[in-house]
């Protein structure tokens, strides 16, 4: 595969002739093209979902670089013998996949989009970039339909129960990552899944990733997506989630490296009583800006949802949460929820929170609560009480704010991974601050 | 004399009296001539032309033409509510009813003083409930007194017009530096236009214990009533202004857009209390913002059930340490209604504190949306505030949304923020319907405790005159 330089026709043509892709596959990616090309860049300062993101410090030419193998292997990505299937991805390509022969044999797919195009072809014609997340929503929604890199195809059908946790990995050795998840779990069929996504530290590069996860009726699924993208990765990213009737979902987001990354996080709940819960956790530090964009969209009776993000920043870091409660007309009986708790530890340290109600049904349940504060003295004063250092402390209680989101996550290698970035990003800024938060 | 306020049957027997509609009560209009007004639409000469009648020194014109060189070159506002429905070029920017305004309510004309008469104004001040009376009628204050205890003690309360001529010390030292003419296209039209309104300035120490009142009413079809107060509280002082605004229903829109600055010193109080009840072809677009100095308190209680569309989000910006801001808020949005309000508080001082109560009510298609600011610049630390928003829902094709900002550059804080969006709880209702009460009455009294929390803190008059108007507005809520 040689390398693509430029948002341009030529390198959409040549991506998707290098994937050998059906007609219907570059006719979508040239429509997507057309469009992006005719819409300007989100107005940042008009634009409420854009307004606190400077989209200005990302050189979008420079990172005009398509990803494509360099080289590189899975080995660089530590293994998971703790997941009951792996795929790994580098720059764009799927160099390593492994599936417990039990499950494949019961049609479970882990894959990439492209492996699976001869097998599961109208499955992903009906589900890619149709009605979870549309092309056209936005700039980097069209960007990602024209340039999108070899993603993760997983499938669970009908009634099928996997137990234990699949793990996915993609990792960016430079240039522009547009990493696709289709995560398709059928009729009352379960799933545990786990992304994660990272970079070396001295990787300069963009990622524009989409994940999307159609649960079937009465369908389980427990997702979480990890970033810890190096200090020198862009990302503007979208997760949805489309929920069935009575599906059930939790999608976790930990968004905790890069230089500025934007992601909009939703779930569509579309089937009568389903139910979904959004959580996530952010640490910004050392000139990050993290910005999360959340939607519970109620399109349908009956639904329940349940967000709770954390955030902790730390010196120089800048947290933004936007969430917004959507309840349509026709969702009577709506029951949402919405929490942003952030933790401000750092000098020059910055959040904003925007929890938002837009409620156009009467018979429904719907509250929010976001709050700011400061590590809490009293209780940093207790736990000295009983012999812990001031440090230590203060230590604890940071890793106890996040512990509600992280302990959701389904695989227990990358929990611990969780736990030891955040007391990375902890010790940190401790040592920045003589010992103390 | 105060109305006795245990005298529980005189009270119901007045709420059944006032169970008609808006239309009898407020919405009807006097057929006079007016003294004079201007032609329609806005020009310089339009604003000369203000400026003249009022006879107004170089420097205040000149304010009006900056206000009005903004306002012609900022585009309109794209979020909020609907302003699509604005004709800037069919409204009356002034107009004139009376020649001048009277001390002795036995001088305003009488047909502008049945007006008020039939909205209870002079009553109330007569029953000595209030410290002073101004009286509005479109662009001119008509009537305005003080009672000589506070005139001794060297209070002002004057219209606008007057302390420009007779304090322009105090005017120019104010007048547009708590909202400046470029703050937003509204508050630069107000800057050209303005007409009427208060200007008070209460001295050091000095308690004003009883409250201030003005009477806002618009008369004249499609004429924009645009009235600048300026509250100067002195150190350590006290004020309770009341303002109450009505206007009668024409099939043309009005535009109301007021600009409150308030200036409250080192340990002063200021309460700004605004029983908003225009008729629902106003638009009110009102920039109100006071400007808290150390260990004084900002207080505003604002209750707005008028209008086609209300945005309106009074303000405290706290200066020094030991500023304390606070906002009650009411909002009730029936058919054809849109209420976007909401507060701002900017810590911009170590050791400031505020605290939003807002409670919305929405019903038969009316939408209201809490819209807030909670802003701490860096440095500011020990600040601690908090925000609580309720919203009621009455029937299926309300809506209501609501949207606070949280910004906060500083970790040594404490800001809160919760909100709750639901209907009348079946429950509720069914206990209460157990108890022998109609639906009617078991829905008017889930909301008149809904709001509970908010009217307690209005003057009893007000109290009064408020649950007097939900009920207005929930008549015929069931079925």
């Amino acid at each position: 595969m040689s390398s693509l330089h430029g948002f341009t026709r030529d390198s959409v043509v040549a991506l998707s002739a290098a994937l050998a892709e059906p007609d219907w596959l570059l006719a979508k990616r040239l429509e997507a093209f057309t469009a992006f090309e005719q819409t300007p860049y989100p107005d940042t300062r008009s634009d409420e979902d854009w307004r606190r993101c400077d989209l200005r410090r990302i050189d979008f030419d420079a990172l005009a670089d398509i990803a494509t193998p360099n080289g590189a292997t899975a080995s660089a990505v530590t293994a998971a013998d703790d997941a009951v299937g792996t795929a790994t991805f580098v720059d764009g390509t799927l160099v390593g996949s492994r599936l417990n022969a039990e499950l494949a044999a019961q049609g479970v797919v882990l894959t990439s989009l492209h492996q699976a195009l001869p097998s599961h072809g109208e499955l992903i014609r009906t589900h890619f970039m149709t009605h979870c997340v549309q092309p056209g929503e936005g700039k980097f929604t069209l960007l990602h339909a024209a340039f999108f890199n070899q993603g993760l195809f997983c499938y669970v059908p009908r009634g099928v129960q996997v137990d234990g946790a699949l793990l996915a990995q993609v990792e960016l050795g430079g240039g522009s990552l547009l990493h696709h998840s289709l995560i398709i779990v059928d009729d009352g069929a379960r799933l545990s899944l786990v992304e994660e996504y990272r970079s070396a530290a001295d990787v300069t590069g963009l990622s524009v990733p989409i994940t999307e996860i159609i649960a079937g009726r009465d369908a389980q699924v427990v997702y979480a997506g990890v970033q810890e993208w190096g200090p020198k990765v862009y990302e503007v990213g979208v997760k949805r989630v489309l929920a069935g009737p009575g599906a059930q979902v939790s999608l976790c987001t930990g968004n905790l490296g890069g230089k500025l990354s934007k992601e909009f996080i939703g779930a569509a709940l579309a089937g009568s009583g389903s139910s979904v819960d959004l959580l996530g956790i952010s640490f910004p530090a050392a000139g990050q800006h993290l910005d999360q964009t959340t939607v519970q969209d109620h399109r349908v009776a009956n639904c329940h949802s349940n967000l709770r993000f954390l955030g902790a920043v730390g010196d120089k870091g800048r947290s933004v949460f936007r969430g917004v409660i959507s309840v349509h007309p026709e969702a009577q009986q709506t029951d949402a929820y919405q929490k942003n708790e952030n933790l401000l530890l750092g000098d020059k340290a910055r959040a904003d929170s925007m929890p938002v109600l837009e409620i156009l049904a009467d018979d429904v349940k719907c509250s929010h609560g976001a709050s700011l504060s400061h590590l809490d003295n009293e209780i940093v004063f207790y736990l000295m009480s009983r012999g812990l250092p001031r440090g230590e402390a203060q230590r604890m209680m940071v890793a106890g704010f996040f512990e509600p989101v992280i302990e959701q996550v389904p695989v227990e290698s990358v929990r611990a991974r969780l736990q030891h970035a955040v007391a990375q990003r902890i010790d940190n800024l401790a040592a920045s601050h003589g010992g103390l938060l | 004399m105060a109305r006795p306020v245990n005298a529980e049957t005189d009270q119901h027997d007045e709420l059944r009296a006032l169970r008609g509609d808006y239309a009898e009560k407020y919405g009807f209009h006097d057929d006079r001539v007016n003294v004079f007004e201007t032609k329609r639409g806005l020009t310089e000469d339009i604003v000369r032309e203000i400026s003249a009648i009022k006879d107004e020194p170089a420097w205040m014109l000149e304010k009006r033409l900056e206000g009005l060189r903004h306002f012609l070159a900022t585009p309109m506002p794209n979020w909020g509510g609907d302003l699509t429905g604005i004709n800037f070029d069919e409204i009356t920017y002034y107009v004139k009813a009376s020649a001048q305004a009277e001390t002795a309510w036995e001088d305003v004309p009488d047909d502008i003083k049945r007006t008020f008469d039939r909205l209870g104004v002079p009553e109330a001040e007569r029953s000595a409930l209030l410290g002073g009376v101004g009286a509005q009628y479109d662009s001119e204050v008509v009537y305005h007194s003080l009672k000589a205890q506070w005139e001794e003690q060297g209070v002002l309360f004057l219209s606008p017009e007057e302390a420009v001529q007779n304090h322009p010390d105090l005017v120019q030292e104010h007048f547009g530096k708590i909202i400046p003419y470029a703050d937003n296209k509204f508050a630069a039209l107000n800057t050209a236009v303005w007409s009427g309104g208060s200007f008070i300035y209460v001295p050091p120490g000095v308690h004003v214990d009883i409250p201030l009142q003005a009477y806002f009413r618009i008369n004249t079809a499609n004429a924009g009533q645009f009235e600048r107060t300026l509250i100067i509280a002195d150190e350590g002082s006290f004020v309770h202004y009341v303002e109450g605004c009505t206007a009668p229903i024409y099939s043309k829109d009005s535009l109301h857009s007021a600009v409150v600055e308030i200036v409250v010193k080192r340990g002063a109080r200021v309460r700004y209390s605004t029983i908003q009840n225009w008729s629902n072809n106003v638009y009110n677009l009102v920039t109100k913002r006071a400007v808290a100095y150390a260990d004084a308190t900002m207080e505003w209680v604002d209750a707005n059930l008028g209008s086609k569309l209300t945005m309106k989000y009074p303000a405290v910006v706290m200066l020094e340490p030991g500023a304390h801001g606070e906002v009650l808020s009411i909002a009730f949005a029936g058919a054809g209604q849109h209420q976007d309000a909401g507060s701002k508080m900017v810590h911009a001082a170590p050791n400031t504190t505020s605290r939003i109560i807002s409670k919305s009510i929405s019903k038969d298609g009316g939408r209201s949306t809490y819209r807030g600011l909670c802003k701490v610049y860096p440095g500011c630390t020990g600040v601690k505030a908090n925000v609580v928003c309720d919203a009621l829902l009455l029937d299926d094709k309300a809506r209501s949304d609501t949207y606070p900002y949280m910004e906060v550059e500083e970790k040594q804080v404490d800001i809160g923020h919760e909100a709750s969006v639901s209907r009348v709880g079946e429950e509720q209702l069914f206990y209460l319907m157990s108890r022998g009460l109609d639906e009617d009455a078991a829905i008017g009294m889930i909301v008149n405790g809904f709001i509970e929390p908010i009217v307690k803190e209005l003057p009893m008059e007000y109290a009064v005159e408020m649950n007097r108007l939900i009920e207005l507005q929930m008549e015929g809520s069931v079925g």
